[in-house]
Parts: structure tokens; sequence; C-alpha cells
């Protein structure tokens, strides 16, 4: 590992370094412009010159100071000249001005000197948002990364997670399909759960919004299902953002407690500035496709392969000698077994033979997307003030899929007094969804499963072919509804007083409200009878933060404490209303349907926490940082409701210290130290409450139990060590930041297998331990600037992921699709399986033990084509036995990271982001059924193609069979690895020049062309290596279910300013 | 400004006084254990919800899982529940697929809340006749259910070839109890107690409403007797229901008891509403109502079966398409399940009757039952001549029901194709493996 790092780094340094070392040398030995020799030795000195910017516009008020007497000096001209009059010839120069570096220079007798101030590239005196305030990025102890608005402008992306992508060091950014509004999965220095959510906490302008999917759908049938869920931070739009904070560590993380232990996502959004008022105008348009499609089989092919198949099967029931299978896979009277086995009924075959349908192209389209922003913002000392709008429409790459979004925000800060300020900050986004189903549910996932080549789309008569089979996949595109409409609320209004010269008290009330109405339709084409669904749901959420700080210096001591409270509470609230059997086709609703059924689903949760933080620092050199949290939640029993989360964390600014501060090369270097606890909480509502739910006997009112008493349960306690270096060189020209961290989780949320005769099958239970380690990096180095400016920053986190703990078990078997097998020293959500070991190339005997017996050997007949595995005893077998499987596989990035490099040169400007992970594997779980389709009417990749033939065959592929012998079974064969390095987003700008626009009366105008996930270098072999399956949790995450394609787009757009 | 003070200060005093209450929430729609049985309404859902849970799958598990073992149905369309197709083609459904893992858990399910409603009724205040009489009902209610369980149970997970049936509790499950498997005898025994003590409780309960009545539980002790082979009992059960007068053979009317309706036929009936379809998985697996119907006779139960053409049985609730023989008792959707129907009183009785050597007495119920269907007369040559005869009959009566499965193994008969001796320790449910892994005293039935 440390090996990897180091060469990474010099390899950084190879490409980086030549050029711009040389530049760097010349700037601090400068020298200046033009250069004229005095010989003049009189008292009274006279300097004078030029002062301007690398861009060689000049500077004004520049303040140019005499070193030692800095009460002596002046300041430059409109026209960026200075005079000033010196004691002698032998004095040094300081030039200072604001957001430039500044500069010391020896007169060395020179009457003439011009200088050029280059732009202040350190970013450490930027303000970082923490919880419950800001601070310094200086003066920081604990690992947070920023991410600046203006990175995420103009993202393809309809998501403002979605555009974190490759940005930040150890925030792994997964998307879960190219579906619009979809949800996106982050996980910051990894997994820290196994059934809890190990989503980060996200905090907007102070309120903690909901997140996650929040589309429940309790639809009467799973036909209405959309394997989908919806992303509640769609609601939040880019443009608005100014900010985006991210605390890794639990020292920046403890201060939001229970709720922290996945790190926390702060997003600001954008206030108005003093000044002219502003107006901005954005608009930007473009076109996506899926980024790679799979070969599934040919009409001709499938049969072809299923004849084979059929055969195979015929000739293997001879050779075993078994009458009855040879008589099931009768080949006599031209195969009419096979006929009648494979054709549905209404399809002849001759039409069988002669159709070739491609049910991918069924699917997928040509997306289109269009977004129109537009913005005020303004304020003079009193009010500021922002207003911005946006309209996105967009046509999604699968057919049938559309998302509309409606934003709008008014942001307000009004200062009444010196000591008193109130605001809000206030959103609205309306959305409406067009949404398709995918994976099981269908669409996409019928056409790479049960929706064959052979079969027509349509029969003769033009009416849907095998209509009700729901494996029609245009009938059931075409027959379908599904619509999603939004409405959120999300605001804050704060009263910020200040008294007694360093008190601040400081009072925010947010809320954030999400209503959702869906409706789902299938009509009578595709079902008996046609069926609906409505659903209303509504999420009421509202924040309240109280917070008193102080702050202040004595000396060489400085001093920030706040402490405060916080209370969050939820309403959840869902009515579902199922209808079946309709008069008309026209009538939908399930209003006007013959049968009835309704649901309704309530839940709540509340949150109550006092906290604390204390920052000392002294002499601006050594920094401690104390916070503690108290929280209690209402999703734990009264006797495990309140649980404390403290943190503590040490800095030293290395660089000012006496013996660094004169350094030319290092100009900032700063150690940091943290530990803290954080929890999770992310669990089901009332998991500790032992209920009864009703469950009516026909009319008659009946409870049933749903859950037993479980008042142990708790948090996961996360405690996290942390270790940074902050380096910055050459006056910021490289910034560098690299921790190296251990987050080790305790009491891991699971659900834990009790008896049936509890009349419950599971609880939720503590129980196990985790760890997370790793450390993450990133580097920015202005490599040139000038005309040609060059930027680059390559973030890079490393992770493993280790269960250490399952409470005296070292194995725990998995429910659902067998996903969830979990094992001690395994990473949560490594497959459990058979090693599988290639196909045989020819007929062999092997000697395998006797599973029931090690000590006899059995002589087993393989023949040529099978599938070999690895059995127990490390032995060739083709005989699958599931006492064999053991874990393989490592489901989450090893490594992963983002390389961008942003040029500007003259007008133009250029920024290309590579993402990057690797070390991970995808087990793609619906190839176990691809590789053995004939039995199961299952179509297959067209890779089938290679399948074994003869004797001597070297391939991947099998030998067909009709029943293939292992065909139930997922073995390490489904297991790729999934690398890849993509090109995320390449960006290629122009705005037009200062002249222009005084000339048009505009402050900016940009256009620009934008391509999103535009190549992908991976050796994976289905549709897209960045997947995350939706909803399957932690441990279901990197299995695949019959996936689907990113998309890729190219968009081009114009700002205008004014 | 300094409103805002006091709007600040009064904004932190409200919070900080009301924070014990703020975080304790209940759920809005779902009942503390604590409180659910504390009275008498609260027993009474207890007891609808047991027959909830297993007014529908339960039945239907029992049923299709029994005639998918004695091979008497085929696939005709793929089958929703692959733990069928392993059934039925008698795979090696070992533990790793946990087959039996529903049907034992909705048994338990209902075993527990009888015995919480069993251990609570006692604390109940009768302060009048009419709630001691509401306290008699439901806890012959609570017995009843737990001794059907036991019943169901039993006739899956015994296994001969240890002796051991399923464990028994009586009183509500503690988290530290490993219990052992009952032998068969015990759990045998515990079925005819908790069926005698509901018979004991439920003196006067008659209305038949889909709730157990004193004659469901007589019919179901008739039926339990009657596969234990105490044919004295079994046939001193069976009299008292069909002399009850309660209920009526309704002579060619052979569909009556599969419809939405309470047949006179029916001794104990499952409800279903039109939303509620307890039938619906049996409508699913046997209706070719239903275009994906899967199951149909297999040709060689149809052979047994159709013997005698104007059996109405024969005529009206089957038929031969060529491609498999449907089943009409599940064409309606929303029907009522009737899970003991006075026919089965009538073979019990005919067939006790010729165990105990009163032949004729046999042959009386016998030929009133083929009265029923629509069949002439028939007499017998000997014992063995009346009860294949009787066999027969319940054969076809029982056709699809789930029942002749156990019949067989009443009998000693080869069943799915194997001989007794291998049937009857084949043909065996495993018990669950979650159930093993958890609870060390649990030991597994042999693998096949």
């Amino acid at each position: 590992m440390k090996r990897n790092l180091l060469s990474l780094y010099l390899l950084i340094a190879t490409i980086v370094f030549p050029l711009d070392h040389m530049s760097a040398t010349i700037h601090l030995n400068y020298v200046p412009a033009k250069t004229r020799f005095s010989k003049f030795t009189d008292k009274d000195f006279t300097i004078s010159g030029l002062i301007t910017n690398e861009d060689g516009e000049a500077i004004f008020g520049a303040a140019i100071v005499i070193k030692g007497d800095e009460g002596k000096g002046t300041f430059s001209e409109l026209d960026g000249s200075y005079t000033l009059k010196l004691p002698n010839a032998e004095q040094t120069l300081i030039i200072r001005y604001l957001g430039y570096q500044s500069l010391e220079i020896e007169v060395n007798g020179r009457s003439q000197i011009d200088i050029v101030l280059y732009s202040d590239l350190q970013t450490l005196d930027e303000v970082i948002v923490v919880g419950f305030g800001t601070q310094k990025k200086r003066f920081t102890t604990g690992a947070i990364s920023k991410v600046n608005g203006e990175d995420l402008q103009n993202a393809t992306q309809t998501t403002v997670e979605g555009a974190l992508q490759g940005r930040v060091a150890g925030v792994q950014v997964t998307t879960s399909d190219a579906m619009a509004g979809s949800p996106v999965t982050i996980r910051i220095r990894g997994t820290s759960s196994i059934v809890a959510s190990s989503e980060p906490l996200y905090v907007v302008d102070g309120v903690p919004v909901v997140s996650g999917n929040f589309s429940k759908n309790n639809a009467s049938s799973w036909r209405l299902a959309t394997a989908h869920e919806s992303n509640a931070l769609s609601q939040l739009n880019p443009a608005d953002i100014e900010s985006i904070e991210i605390l890794k560590d639990a020292s920046a993380a403890a201060i939001y407690g229970s709720r922290g232990a996945n790190g926390v996502v702060l997003i600001t959004t954008k206030g108005g500035r003093k000044g002219k008022t502003r107006f901005n105008v954005g608009y930007q348009s473009g076109f996506s496709k899926e980024t790679n499609r799979i070969e599934m089989l040919n009409g001709s092919q499938w049969l072809e392969l299923a004849k084979e198949a059929w055969t195979n099967s015929y000739n293997d029931a001879i050779t075993d000698n078994d009458p009855s299978n040879d008589a099931t896979y009768d080949i006599s009277n031209d195969y009419q077994k096979f006929w009648n086995e494979i054709l549905p009924e209404g399809l002849s075959r001759e039409v069988a033979e002669m159709t070739n349908t491609d049910w991918i192209d069924e699917t997928l389209q040509d997306g289109f997307f269009q977004e129109m922003n537009l913005s005020t913002s303004g304020g003079n000392e009193k009010t500021l003030f922002y207003i911005g709008g946006t309209y996105r429409d967009e046509k999604g790459i699968f057919v049938g899929n559309n998302f509309k979004r409606y934003n709008a925000r008014v942001n307000l800060d009004h200062h009444p007094t010196e000591y008193l300020s109130i605001g809000a900050r206030t959103a609205f986004t309306v959305t409406d969804s067009d949404i398709i189903p995918i994976s099981w549910a269908g669409g996409l996932g019928t056409a790479q499963s049960q929706a064959l080549p052979f079969w027509p789309i349509f029969n003769e008569d033009g009416t849907y072919f095998n209509a009700q089979s729901g494996n029609n996949v245009a009938a059931e595109l075409a027959n379908t509804e599904m619509n999603q409409k939004g409405t959120s609320i999300l605001g804050n209004v704060y009263a910020q007083l200040k008294f007694l010269k360093n008190f601040t008290l400081r009072s925010e009330f947010g809320i954030n409200n999400i209503y959702k109405k869906e409706f789902y339709y299938r009509s009578a084409v595709i079902e008996p009878e046609a069926i609906s669904t409505s659903v209303l749901s509504e999420s009421q959420n509202w924040n309240m933060n109280n917070t008193l700080s102080y702050s202040n210096s004595f000396g060489r001591h400085s001093i920030d404490i706040v402490g405060g409270m916080n209370a969050t509470k939820n309403d959840y609230f869902q009515n579902v209303i199922n209808g079946e059997t309709f008069p008309n086709p026209a009538l939908k609703n399930p209003e006007n349907a013959a049968i009835q059924t309704a649901s309704v689903n309530t839940t709540q949760f509340s949150f109550l926490s006092f906290l604390g933080r204390l920052n000392y620092r002294f002499d601006d050199k050594y920094l401690l940082g104390v916070s503690v949290r108290r929280d209690g939640s209402s999703r734990f029993g009264s006797g495990n409701r309140w649980g404390t989360f403290p943190a503590v964390s040490l800095g030293w600014i290395i660089s000012e210290e006496n013996f660094l501060k004169d350094a030319k090369v290092l100009s900032f270097l700063k150690l940091r130290a943290s530990y803290g606890e954080t929890g999770n909480a992310e669990i089901g509502n009332f998991e500790y409450f032992g209920a009864f739910v009703t469950n009516n006997y026909v009319d008659r009112p009946g409870i049933v139990v749903q859950e037993i008493d479980n008042n142990s349960l708790s948090w996961e306690s996360t405690k996290q060590y942390d270790v940074g270096v902050d380096i910055g060189l050459w006056g910021g020209r490289v910034e560098a930041g690299v921790d190296v961290y251990l987050k080790q989780t305790d009491d891991l949320l699971t659900q834990v297998d009790v008896s049936s005769l509890s009349g419950v099958e599971r609880v939720t239970s503590n129980i196990g331990s985790l760890e997370n380690k790793g450390f993450d990096l990133s580097i920015t180095t202005h490599n040139t600037r000038g005309k040609l400016k060059w930027v680059s920053n390559i973030n890079l986190a490393y992770n493993t992921n280790q269960i250490t703990d399952l409470g005296g078990l070292d194995f725990i078997p998995g429910q659902l699709f067998g996903l969830g097998a979990i094992g001690l020293g395994q990473p949560v959500g490594a497959r459990y399986t058979v090693p599988w070991a290639g196909i045989a190339s020819s007929d062999i005997s092997l000697i395998v033990s006797d599973p029931d017996d090690p000590s006899l050997q059995n002589e087993i007949q393989v023949k040529g084509g099978d599938e070999l595995f690895i059995n127990q005893f490390g032995e060739l077998t083709n005989i699958y036995n599931p006492n064999d499987q053991v874990f393989i596989g490592n489901p989450t990035p090893l490594w992963s990271g983002g390389f961008t490099n942003s040029f500007s040169y003259k007008n133009f400007d250029l920024s290309v982001l590579i993402t990057f992970a690797t070390g991970h594997d995808l087990s793609n779980d619906e190839r176990r059924f691809q590789y053995a389709p004939f039995g199961f009417g299952w179509t297959m990749m067209a890779n089938g193609m290679e399948r074994w033939q003869n004797q001597g065959d070297l391939t991947d592929m099998h030998r067909v069979t009709w029943a293939a012998p292992n065909r139930n079974y997922t073995s390490s064969r489904v297991i790729t690895d999934a690398d890849f390095a993509r090109l995320k987003d390449l960006t290629i700008g122009y705005s037009f020049p200062k002249s222009l626009l005084q000339k048009w009366k505009l402050h900016d105008f940009r256009i620009y062309a934008k391509g999103t996930n535009l190549a992908t270098l991976t050796s994976y072999n289905g549709w897209d290596p960045e997947y995350n399956r939706d909803g399957a949790g932690n441990v279901g995450q990197s299995k695949s279910w019959l996936p689907s394609p990113q998309a890729r787009s190219i968009s081009f757009g114009i700002n205008i300013g004014l | 400004m300094a409103n805002i003070k006091y709007i600040l200060a009064f904004n932190i005093i409200l919070l900080l006084s009301s924070c014990s209450d703020f975080l304790n929430l209940e759920p809005e729609t779902s009942l503390s254990s604590a409180v659910a049985f504390d009275n008498i309404e609260g027993i009474e859902a207890g007891i609808n919800g047991a027959y909830s849970i297993i007014h529908s799958d339960w039945v239907e598990r029992q049923y299709i899982f029994a005639e998918c073992l004695m091979s008497s149905v085929k696939q005709v369309n793929a089958l929703s529940n692959s733990n069928y197709t392993q059934a039925l083609t008698h795979e090696n459904w070992s533990d790793l697929f946990n087959i039996s893992g529903y049907f034992w858990q909705m048994s338990y399910r209902t075993i527990d809340v009888s015995n919480q409603i069993i251990q609570a009724i006692p604390n109940i205040n009768a302060d009048n006749d009419k709630t001691a009489a509401d306290k008699a009902r439901l806890e012959g209610e609570a017995y009843f259910l737990r001794g059907l369980m036991y019943f169901g149970l039993n006739r899956f997970f015994a296994q001969p070839q240890n002796g051991l049936s399923v464990p028994i509790l009586t009183t509500p499950y503690q988290p530290d109890q490993f219990p052992f498997r009952a032998s068969i005898e015990e759990t045998k025994a515990q079925v005819i107690a908790d069926l005698e003590q509901a018979e004991s409780l439920m003196q006067n309960i008659e209305s038949n409403d889909g709730r157990a009545t004193i004659w469901s539980v007589r019919g179901m002790l008739a039926r339990a007797y009657f596969e234990f082979k105490d044919y004295q009992k079994a046939q001193e059960y069976a009299n008292l229901v069909i002399e009850s007068g309660r209920f009526a053979l309704k002579d060619g009317q052979v569909g009556s008891a599969y419809s939405t309706d309470i047949s006179s036929e029916n001794i104990f009936t499952f409800l279903s509403a039109a939303n509620d379809r307890a039938a619906n998985n049996l409508y699913e697996r046997f209706s070719i109502n239903n275009a994906n119907v899967q199951l149909s006779l297999s040709a060689d139960f149809w052979n047994q079966i159709n013997q005698e053409p104007t059996d109405l049985r024969i005529d009206e609730l089957h038929t031969d398409l060529g491609g498999g023989v449907a089943c009409h008792k599940y064409d309606v959707r929303n029907m009522n399940i009737p899970f003991l129907r006075l026919p089965e009183m009538y073979l019990i009785r005919a067939e006790s009757k010729a165990e105990n050597n009163d032949l004729d007495g046999g042959l009386v119920d016998l030929n009133r039952l083929r009265q029923r269907v629509g069949l002439s007369a028939t007499d017998y040559v000997n014992q063995s001549d009346l009860l294949e005869k009787i066999f027969h009959n319940r054969t076809v009566e029982m056709s699809m029901e789930g029942q002749n499965f156990h019949n067989l193994k009443r009998l000693e008969q080869p069943i799915g194709g194997y001989p007794w001796e291998e049937a009857r320790f084949k043909l065996v449910f495993f018990i669950p493996l979650k159930e093993i892994q958890l609870n060390p005293n649990l030991i597994q039935n042999e693998i096949w």
C-alpha cells in the first residue's frame, strides 16, 4: 500500500512538476521585468514602477511599504503606477494586495521596478462550514472536504450528489441507473453497517433532510412495482448551491452524534452579495445514450442453441442409460416435442424461425434534456437576497422515462441593526416523473431475460403477441403507466443576536416536507383485469437548532465555544388504494374499480440532542477541538434511548514555527490527529417495540404479532481515529492533504434470526463489529499560470472493509435470493458461493474425496464442456455441492478517486474529470439463468455462441444442455472484475472578452459544450461497471440483477450574467 | 429587537421543558404487546388474527404439498412457487431449500397467539354472564386452533424412523427456551387433549360463521381419532356430528361446498371476502379460469378416480381436457374454503364401522354417499371389499383437498411411486434449517 502511494505520488510529480518547478523558481527568485541600474547614493532615493497582475492588468490600490518601517509607504494609482521615496537604495519593499500573494523585493539600488502580483492560491483562509458554525480552513482539526458550488454548476446530472462523483477523496459516489432522478449511493470511507443505512446524513442550511428512497410502493401486484427507488434528494437544485462540505472523520461528524457515523454532507445554498443587483440566465440542452449495450442471442442463434441443448440432453440420456429422459428429449418426428415445448400458444414454427426481435431495442431510446436557470442576487448594507429558479425537462434513455423538475428558491438575510440578523432559506420543488419498470420488474430487465428473440412483437392481426405473459416488453411498456408527482418544501428561518461583544445567540427553525402522489396502472391488455394503484404520501420533517456561541482572544489565546440543542421530528404518512377490474378502459383510477383495497401507513421518529464544542488555539499554531453531543432517539426503548458521542482533535501548524517560518518551498504544514465516537440509528422507527398489527379475518377485526419486545436494541457506535497532514508548497501552488484513518463500528445493527416458535422470524439486534481502514489523499497543483492556467487535482482513496466480529458466529446465512450471507473476516457483501474452475475441454475422469467421508475417494466422469468447480478439499470436480461454498470477491473498491485537469487560455477553458475505481467485483447474479436459459425460457448473452461443442474445444462457455445439471446455482463464474476508469466529464467553454461585454452591457457571457461518461476503460463485460443494486442494502449492493447501463450525454449551454 | 430576544429564549425553554415526552413516540397503527390481551376485545381480536394467519396460505400449503407428494397432480404451467416443483418432482428438497419453513412459521405463529390467549384469559375480569360466556368460547377456540396446528404439523413433520414429531409449547415462548421434539405419541396426545379441552369449553357454540363451533371441534376430533386409528372414538365423534341435525347432505349438488356461501354440508369453513380471496392461491394453481393454470390431475390419479363416469363428482368437478384434467373445486377466486365437510364424517363413520366389523352399518353410510352423487346403491363381498369401496369413494370425494396423502399414510399404502416402507420415511418434511441452527435440541429428520 505504501509503495503504491509513493509511486502514485511520484507519477504525479513527474507529470506535473518539470515545467512547473522552473516557473516557481523564477517566481521565487524574483527578477523584475525591467531593471535599470543606477549609481545614485543620495540619501533620498526615489523608486517608481507599475504594478500589474499576471494577466497584465493594472492593479489599483496595492500597498507598497518599506520592510521594517511599515508606517511608510504608498498605494498604486489607477493605472498601476507608484512612486515611493526611500531613505536609501538598500531597502526591501513589501507589496500587498487583497487576494494576491504578498511580495518582498530587495531594491538593490534600482530606481524603477515593475512588479507582477500573482493571485493568492492558498485556500487556507477560506471559510469552512462545520456543523453549527464555521471555521477557517487553516485552523480546522477534522477531516473536512469542501466542494465549491462552481464545480457543480451546469452538471448534466440531475442530482447534487451525483455531481460530487470523483471530486472528493474518500467519498465514493455510485448512481444506481440511468433513470432520471435515480438514487445515488454515497459511501464516505466505506460501508459501516450491515443492515442499517450507510448513507451519510445530509444537512441543507442547517436542516437535516429526508434522503434515500421515498417511494414505498405497497401495490397489490408485484407487477406494479418498479424495482426502482426514488431519490428524495433529487429535490435539490445544483444551481443553487454555494458549497458542499463533507465531514469525514469523527471529530468533525461527532457534533451530529448518533446520526454522524456515515459522515455528514453539509450543503449551503447561495446568498446575496452587496452591490449591484445581478441577473444570471443559463440554458443547457443535451442528448444522451446508453454507455454500453450488451449483445443477446438473436432469434436463429437462440433456436440453434436450444436445439443443440435438446439434442445434447437426448444424447446424455442415452449415454446415462436413462430411458425416461430419453423419452423426455424425444428427437424423433423432426423434434416435434421440442417445438411443443418452446412455442407459446399462437406462434407457429415457421413464424418463430423467421422472427428476430431485439427486445433491448424496444426499451432504449435516445434521451434528451434541457434545463433553464434564472437567478438574481444582490443587496445592500441591510439586506441581501438570492432568488433562483430552474426548470429541467428530461427524456431518459429508457423508453417511457420522463422527468420534469421546477425549482424555486428565495434566500434572504436582513440586518436591522449591527447586532441582529434574521433571514430565511426557502426552496420549493415540484417534480413530475414517468418511471418504467426495470430489473426484475420488467422493461430492460425482461428484455435480457425472459423475452425470447424468436417471439414477434405483434400477432398477425396487429394485437400484441403473448401479451399477458408479462414478457412481451413492448406490450408491457405500452400498457403500463407509472407516474410520480412530488412537491417538496425545504426551508429554514433564523434569527441571530450578538451581545456583550463576544456572544452570539442563534435560533433556527426549518422544515422539509415532501408530498408525493404516485399512480400505477396496468391495462387489461397485459393483465386478466386492469389494475391500478394510487399512492399519496407525505413526509413532514421539522428541525430546530438553538445555539449560543462565544468567541474571544486573549493575547495569544483564542477560544470559540458553541453550545446548544437540536430537535428533529419526522412524521410519515402514506395512503395506498388498489383497484382492480374497471368498467371501461378509459377509467383507470382505483375509484372506478370493482374491487378496491386501501391501506394506510404512518410512522414517526424524533431526535433530541444537546451539544457543545470548544475550539482553542494558542499562538495560531496549536489547535485543540473538543466536542460532545448527547442524543436521544425515539427509535430505541427508554432504557437505551440516550447516548453520548464525544470527540477530541489536535492540530499543530508546524509551518508557523520559527524553524519553518522562512522556508521558501514549504508555505504551510499542519499536522492533525483526532478521535471521536459517532452513532448510526438508521433503522426502522419502532423496531424495539413489541407490537401487534391489524390483520383481519374477513370483516372481523383481528391482530397478529408483528414484532416481539426488543428492549435491548440500541445504535451502532463507530469509533474513528484519524491522523492527517495538510501541506502547502510555494505559496499554495501545491496543496495536499492526506488522512489515514481507522473506523471501528461496534454493536452492528443486524437482523438476527429467531426461532419461529416466538411467533416472528427475525429481530433487529446489536451484534458484531466491523472496521474500515484506509487513507484518502487530495493534491491540487497550479501547474502553470499567466496566460495559460492549468490546475490539476487528484483525489484518491484506499479503503478496506472487514467484519471483525459476528457475535461469536463466523457466518450468518443470507435470506433474499441468497444475497445476504455475511462472514467473519470478510467485507460486507462478499459473495458466498462455490468456486468455479472453467470448462472441461474434453472427457476426463477425476478422483475426488467423498464429502460424507473424506477418507474415501470416488472416481467421477467429466464430460467435455462440463462446468468445473473446486470442492472443499481443493479438488477439481464437476459436482456442484453447496457445502463447497466460500466467500469470493470484494464488493467495494479498494482504490477509488478522481483526476481533474482544468485549463484556461485567454477566453477559453477546458476541464476534464476522470474517475476511477479498482479492486472490486460485481456478482452478476442474473447470469446463472443466462448461462443455462433453455429449461427456464430465458435468453442468453451472445457469447453463448462460443459454447463447447467438440472434444478439445477451449472455451469459457459450457456445452449447452436442456436441463443443465447445476443450473439452479450461482458459482463464482458470475463474479467479474469491475475495475474502471471513466472520462466522467469534459467541458469546453468560451467566455466573451470584457471589451465585448462592455459593449453589450453584460457582466458575463459564456458558452460551453460538455460531455459526460464519454469513454470508459474497463474489462467488465456487462452493461456498465458502475452499478449499484437499487434497494438491496449494504449486503446486496454489488450483486447485480438484470442491470442497466448508465447514460452518456453531450450537451451545450450558455450562461449570461447582467 | 427586544422581542426577538424573548422569542429566542422562549424557543429554548419550550423545548427543554418538554424533552422527556418528545422521544416517547408510539406507532399509531400497531398495538403494544404489553396491552394486546388486556381485555376481552383484545382476546377476540387475537383469535380473529389467528384465523387470518391460517385461513388462506396455511390451508393452501398443506393441500398442495400433500397432492404434490402423492403425485396426484402434474404441472401444466410454471409453478409460481418453486418449492412445489421440488415436492412434485421429489427432487432432493434437502434442508437448503427451506420448503417447510412457511408452513412451520404460520403454525407456530398461531400456536404462540393461542398460548398467549390461554395464559391471558384467567386474568380477564368476567363481570357479567356475557363476558363469562365469551371467555369460555375464546379459550375454547384457542385450544381448538392449537390442536389444529399440532395436528397439521404432526402430519408433515413426524418421522417414524426416529419417532419424533414437533416441539410442543403450551405456554408463550421465552427466548431462552430450547424445546426438544416431542414424540409422535406425545404430539397426538396433545392434539386430542387440546381438542377435547375445546370441546368442554365450547358446548353451546353453534353459530356456523367461519369460526370454530362445537361441531368443528367434534369434526376435527373425528378426523384426528380416525387418522390415529382409534376407530371407536372416530365413529363416536363422526356420529355426533352427523346426528346433530345441524348439517345436511345436499343430494345432487356436489359443488355446493365450493362457493361463496356456507353450504349445509360444511362443518368448518374458512371465510373469504371479495378483496380477501382465501382461495386465491388454490384458484391460481387449479382453476382453468386462470390463463396460466399451474396444476392438473396426474394421469394415474385421474385413472384411479375416474371409474364411474356418472359419479357427479367426476362429471361436475373434473374435466378431462386432453392435455390434462382440470379440477373445478377452486374456480371461484373469493370462495370460502370448506375445511371440514359432512361427507367426510360419513366416510369416517362408514370406515370406522367397517373396521369395527359393523359391515352393514358401513354399507349404509357408503350408499348414502353414493346416493348423494347420483350413483346406485352398492354391496360388498367381505370387509376388505367394503373397505376398498369406501377408500375409493373417499379418494374421489377428497380429490385435491390435501387429505388423500395422509389417508394413504394411515393405510400404509404405496405413495407417489414409492413402496410404503420407503414412502413413510421419505415423504416427510425437514425441520426448517433455521430452527435447527437456533435450537441445538432439535434433531433433523434423516435426509432421503
